[in-house]
C-alpha cells in the first residue's frame, strides 16, 4: 500500500489500522482486486446494448439471450499462481471463474482458456503447458463442465510469466436471477470448502512482479477440490429453483474479507461475524489468516431466516460443510467476533472505495524506426511475396500446429450441448431455443507492435470466430494481460489497447459486459515484461452454421472474403520479423459479417455456402487447416500465400458466382485463390506437397511434449 | 407415481454424477420414462423403475480410485438385489466404473495408456453376446456391426486376468470392442456384461449421440434397446 493509500484508509476507518485491518486492507489495496490502476479506462469501456441485463463491475456479466433465458460469462487470470504451481494454479483458476458464474446464478455449460508459454523448445514450458493442461482437464472434467475454446499460444516473453486465463459461461432462466445486494436482517451462511493457510493473500502475490524468490511463494498458491465444487453447483441449482437464498458471493481472490466487505458495501450494510463458526483446516490460525485466506470452493451465502432449515436441508444433502457465520445488520460496520471477544469493528467502504491511481503514460513511442524496418521487411523480404515452401515449416510451427492433444484431455462434449467441437473457429453450443457460439483469441504479436490497431484487429477476429459458425456477436469480456503499470511504456500499452478495444466495439455494436486486468506480467529481475495481451471472449447467438465438408466436391472454388491488405502476424511471428499493423476498417467488418450472417440464415433458400473458415494464420495455412481437417486435397493459385484476416469460404461453383456478385453489389472484396482437389493432393502456386508430411507436422505437438 | 405401462428407467445421481441430467434428456428425447433420483433415496425407490442406469461422471471425485466409493453406497446393494432378480441395468463410464468395483461385472478399469483423459469419437464393434445389446436385438445393419460413440474417460482401460478373459469370450459377454484400441483395454473391450446378460458396463457415451448435430445417432438404439418395454 501507498502511504496516501494508507492515510485514506485510515481517514476511512477513523483509526489508525491494527495488525487485522492491514492485512485486509492490504489484499483489497492491491490491483487484483481494487482496478486502481485500470479503472479509469475501464468506464470508457461500451457496455450498454439490447443483450445486455447486467454489465461490468458484478461477478459476471449477463446477457438476454431470449425465451427467458440468460447467459452469464466471464474470464480471469490465474497467472502468477500458474507460473509457480501450474497444476493448482490452473485449476483453482477454473474453480474461481466457475464460482463467478455461480454467484450470478448460472448453471456452468461451457469453459474456455486462453493460455500462453514460453518457447516450447523449453523444457520449463513443456512442464508448464502439460500442468496446467491437467489442471484445467482434472478440474472441468470432474465438475462436468465442457472446455469448448480457447487457445495456446507460444512467445519467449512469456517464460517467466505464463498467462492462464480461464473463462466460464452459465446459463439460467433469468427469473432466477439472485439478487445483487443483500438486506438487512439476513443470515451469513458461509459453505464448501474448508478455510486453510494456502492461497494466504494471493492477490497481493499476483500484484508484483515474479521474483527467483516466488518459488517461495508457495503457499499463496490455492488447492483445488472440484468434488466439492461440483456439490455446490448441484446444491445451488436446488436452491435457487427454490429461491431459497436472496443474495450469494463466491469467496475468491481476498477470500472472506473481499467476500464480506463488497456484499455490505454494496448493500450499504453492516454485519456481526462470528469468525469462531469458520470451519478451518487447521488449528492455530491467526484471525488475519482467516481473513485473507483464498482457501477454495467457498461461498456466502445471504439467507432470510424462515429459509435457513430449508438450505441447511439441502447444503447436507450435497455433504457439504456450512455454518451460520453472522447476520447483516442496519449500522454500516463489519463487527468480527472471535472467542465472544470483539477483534475489530470496521467501515467495509474502507476496503472496496479504493482511490483510483492516475498512471503516467509514456509519450506516443519512438516507433518510427520499427516501422520502417517493418516495411522495409515488407518490401525486401516481402512477406507478400514468400514463396508456398515456408507453408510446411509454418504449418508445424508451435503456434500454428493442431492443439488436438490439448483439447482431447478435455471431456468437451459433457453437457450434450457441443454441436462445434474445438478445432477451427468458435464452439456451437446448442440452447433450448438458440445456438451459441462462444470464442477466446488474441493476437499479442500485433498487439505489442500497435497496441490500439492490433487490439482491434483481435476484436474483428474474435468476431469472425462467431461469425464462421452462424451467429452474430451480442457481448464480450476481456482479461487484460499487461506489464507493470507504474511504467510508463506499459501504461502507454494499456492505454492504447483500451483506446482499441472501445473504437472497435463501438462500432461492431459488441458491449463489454465484464472482464479483469492482470498487471505486473513481468520479470522482477530484468524487468522484462509480457508481450501486452488483451485476451477476448466473445459470445453470440443465431442459427448456427455447421461446416459440410462432406458436400465438397473436386473443383469447389475457395473465395477469400474480405481479407486484410498487408496483415502478417503468423508469419512475422514465425520468422522472428517486427511487423507493420495495417488499419483495419470495422465498418467493412461488420458489412461483411452481417452479410455472411444473412447468407448463412437465409429463410427462403439453402445456406450457399459448404465451409466457413476464419482467416487468421494467413490464407495458405487456414486452406491447410480445411484440407487436413476434412481430408481432401486443394489446389491454391494466389499470390500473398500468408495474407491474413477475412473468411475463407468454399461454395458450389454455381453459387460461387452469385456469391462473388453479391459481394461486388456491396463493395466486400472476394477473390478466388484455389479450389477442391483430390483427396490427399496439395499444392500451393505449382508447388506439391506431400500429404503424410504435412500431416505428420500437423499434429507435431504430442511428439514435441514426448507423447507419442 | 409415474405409469409403468411405458417403463420407467432409475436413472441414480451420486455426489460427483455429471451426466445424470444428458442421460435423463436423452432417454426422455427418445420417448422412454426416466426419473433422476438420488443415491440415498434409491433404496426405498427401486421398486417403481423397470429398469436402471448409472451415468457417466466423478462420483465422489474418482477419489481413492474411480467408482469405488459409491460401490459402497447403500444403493448398490439395491442395485445388486434388482439384478439378481434379473432387472435390467445399464452403466455408461462411472457408471460401468461403480459396476465393475461393485463385482456386478468382472474385472477392473484402469488409467488409459496414454496417461491422459482421452475425448473423441471411437468406432465400436458390437459382438455377438448374451446380452440386451446383442446384434439380433439391435438392427444394426452395417456389416461389420461397426458404430460410433463418444469416450470421455482418463481410466478406461478395462483389465481382466487371463481366465476372466476367456471366460467372457467363451460366455459371449464382451459387448463391444473398439476398431482401434485407444487405451491399451485387454481384448480392445469397450463393454461386457455380465454371464446373465442382464448388467452392461461401456465405457463409450450413448447418450451424448442422439443427434445428428451432436456428432450422430447410434445412442439412440442402444438406449432404446436396453430400456424401451
Amino acid at each position: 500500500m501507498l502511504d496516501s493509500e494508507l492515510e485514506y484508509a485510515r481517514k476511512m476507518l477513523g483509526h489508525k489500522p491494527n495488525s487485522i485491518e492491514l492485512a485486509m486492507l492490504d489484499v483489497m489495496y492491491s490491483e487484483h482486486c481494487s482496478y486502481k490502476s485500470s479503472r479509469p479506462y475501464l468506464k470508457l469501456l461500451p457496455a450498454k446494448g439490447k443483450y445486455v441485463v447486467v454489465g461490468p463491475g458484478a461477478d459476471a456479466g449477463v446477457v438476454d439471450v431470449g425465451q427467458g433465458w440468460g447467459v452469464t460469462f466471464k474470464i480471469e487470470s490465474h497467472n502468477h499462481p500458474s507460473a509457480i504451481e501450474p497444476y493448482n494454479g490452473a485449476a483453482t483458476g477454473v474453480g474461481g471463474i466457475v464460482r463467478d458464474i455461480l454467484s450470478m446464478g448460472g448453471f456452468p455449460i461451457a469453459l474456455t482458456d486462453s493460455l500462453h508459454f514460453g518457447s516450447l523448445a523449453s523444457a520449463h514450458s513443456k512442464w508448464l503447458l502439460k500442468n496446467v493442461v491437467g489442471g484445467i482437464a482434472d478440474y472441468g472434467n470432474c465438475m462436468g463442465i465442457p472446455t469448448v475454446s480457447g487457445e495456446v499460444k507460444f512467445n519467449s516473453s512469456y517464460e517467466s510469466n505464463c498467462l492462464v486465463n480461464c473463462g466460464c459461461l452459465g446459463l439460467m432462466p433469468l427469473s432466477q436471477m439472485p439478487n445483487n445486494k443483500p438486506l438487512v436482517g439476513q443470515l451469513i451462511v458461509l459453505a464448501g470448502g474448508t478455510t486453510g493457510r494456502d492461497g494466504i493473500k494471493g492477490v497481493s502475490f499476483a500484484s508484483r512482479g515474479l521474483t527467483d524468490r516466488s518459488e517461495d511463494d508457495r503457499s499463496a498458491v490455492q488447492i483445488a477440490d472440484p468434488l466439492t465444487e461440483k456439490l455446490i453447483t448441484d446444491a445451488l441449482e436446488e436452491i435457487k429453483k427454490q429461491k431459497l437464498v436472496y443474495y450469494q458471493k463466491d469467496l475468491g481472490g481476498g477470500g472472506l474479507t473481499c467476500g464480506l466487505t463488497e456484499s455490505l458495501g454494496k448493500g450499504g450494510l453492516g454485519a456481526i461475524v462470528n469468525l469462531g463458526r469458520v470451519f478451518l483446516r487447521e488449528t492455530g490460525m491467526p484471525t488475519d489468516e482467516v481473513m485473507v485466506s483464498e482457501s477454495q470452493e467457498r461461498m456466502l451465502l445471504f439467507v432470510e431466516h424462515p429459509k435457513l432449515p430449508a438450505v441447511e436441508e439441502i447444503l447436507k444433502k450435497y455433504l457439504l460443510a456450512y455454518a451460520v457465520i453472522g447476520e447483516t445488520i442496519t449500522e454500516p460496520v463489519l463487527r468480527l467476533y472471535r472467542n465472544n471477544q470483539l477483534v475489530i469493528s470496521t467501515n467495509p467502504i474502507a476496503y472496496t472505495d479504493v482511490p483510483v491511481i492516475q498512471r503516467k503514460e509514456a509519450p506516443q513511442p519512438a516507433k518510427a524506426q520499427a516501422k520502417k524496418d517493418a516495411d522495409n521487411d515488407g518490401a525486401v523480404g516481402g512477406f507478400g511475396r514468400l514463396g508456398p515452401k515456408l507453408l510446411a515449416d509454418l504449418l508445424g510451427s508451435q503456434n500454428v500446429c493442431s492443439m488436438d492433444w490439448i483439447y482431447r484431455q478435455y471431456d468437451h462434449e459433457v453437457g450434450a450441448r457441443t454441436v462445434g467441437k474445438p478445432s477451427l473457429d468458435s464452439a456451437l453450443l446448442q440452447l433450448p431455443h438458440t445456438m451459441l457460439s462462444v470464442k477466446t483469441d488474441s493476437n499479442a504479436y500485433l498487439v505489442f507492435h500497435e497496441p490500439r490497431i492490433g487490439t482491434m484487429h483481435v476484436f474483428a477476429e474474435n468476431w469472425r470466430n462467431i461469425i464462421a459458425r452462424g451467429c452474430l456477436p451480442i457481448a464480450y469480456v476481456d482479461n487484460l494481460n499487461f506489464g507493470n503499470p507504474e511504467r510508463e511504456a506499459v501504461m502507454r500499452q494499456f492505454g492504447e489497447s483500451v483506446r482499441g478495444l472501445v473504437e472497435a466495439s463501438a462500432i461492431l455494436d459488441v458491449p463489454c459486459v465484464g472482464g479483469n486486468v492482470s498487471f505486473y506480467n513481468e520479470d522482477e529481475k530484468t524487468g522484462v515484461a509480457i508481450l501486452p495481451n488483451p485476451v477476448l471472449m466473445a459470445v453470440g447467438i443465431g442459427k448456427g452454421f455447421l461446416p459440410k465438408p462432406a458436400a465438397c466436391r473436386n473443383g469447389d472454388p475457395i473465395y477469400l472474403v474480405n481479407g486484410i491488405d498487408g496483415l502478417y502476424s503468423a508469419i512475422a511471428e514465425f520468422l522472428g520479423k517486427p511487423v507493420a499493423v495495417p488499419a483495419i476498417a470495422m465498418e467493412q467488418e461488420k458489412a461483411t459479417g452481417q452479410f455472411l450472417l444473412g447468407q448463412m440464415g437465409d429463410e427462403s433458400g439453402k445456406c450457399p455456402f459448404k465451409l466457413v473458415h476464419d482467416n487468421s494464420k494467413g490464407l495458405g495455412i487456414s486452406a491447410l487447416e480445411l484440407a487436413l481437417r476434412y481430408g481432401f486435397g486443394v489446389q491454391l493459385d494466389t499470390e500473398d500465400l500468408f495474407r491474413e484476416g477475412g473468411y475463407l469460404i468454399v461454395t458450389s461453383q454455381e453459387a460461387g458466382k452469385s456469391l462473388i456478385s453479391s459481394c461486388g453489389k456491396r463493395n466486400i472484396p472476394i477473390i478466388k485463390i484455389g479450389e477442391i482437389g483430390n483427396c490427399n493432393s496439395i499444392s500451393a502456386n505449382g508447388v506439391s506437397f506431400d500429404w503424410a508430411g504435412l500431416v505428420e507436422r500437423y499434429n507435431i505437438l504430442p511428439r514435441m511434449m514426448g507423447y507419442g | 407415481m409415474s405409469s409403468h405401462s411405458e417403463g420407467l428407467v432409475g436413472v441414480v445421481k451420486f455426489p460427483g454424477s455429471n451426466c445424470d441430467l444428458d442421460s435423463v434428456n436423452a432417454l426422455k428425447s427418445l420417448g422412454l420414462g426416466a426419473e433422476l433420483v438420488w443415491h440415498t433415496d434409491f433404496p426405498k425407490r427401486i421398486g417403481d423403475f423397470t429398469a436402471i442406469y448409472i451415468p457417466g461422471g466423478f462420483s465422489y471425485g474418482d477419489h481413492l480410485r474411480a467408482g469405488v466409493i459409491a460401490a459402497f453406497s447403500p444403493s448398490l446393494k439395491a442395485i445388486r438385489d434388482f439384478a439378481k432378480k434379473g432387472g435390467r441395468v445399464l452403466g455408461v463410464c462411472n457408471g460401468f466404473q461403480i459396476l465393475v468395483e461393485s463385482g456386478l461385472l468382472p474385472g477392473a478399469l484402469a488409467r488409459n495408456d496414454t496417461n491422459t483423459f482421452i475425448c473423441k469419437w471411437v468406432g465400436l464393434e458390437l459382438m455377438e453376446n448374451v446380452s440386451f445389446l446383442s446384434p439380433s436385438t439391435l438392427p444394426v445393419t452395417r456389416n461389420p456391426k461397426l458404430i460410433s460413440l463418444p469416450i470421455a474417460n482418463g481410466e478406461g482401460k478395462y483389465m481382466a486376468d487371463e481366465k476372466t478373459l476367456e471366460r467372457l469370450k467363451e460366455n459371449k459377454q464382451i459387448v463391444f470392442t473398439y476398431s482401434s484400441n485407444p487405451n491399451g483395454s485387454a481384448l480392445s473391450i469397450a463393454g461386457i456384461c455380465n454371464e446373465a446378460g442382464n448388467v452392461v458396463g461401456m465405457m463409450p457415451h450413448p447418450e451424448r449421440a442422439i443427434t445428428p448435430e451432436l456428432g450422430g445417432t447410434d445412442g439412440k438404439e442402444i438406449l432404446l434397446r436396453a430400456f424401451k418395454l
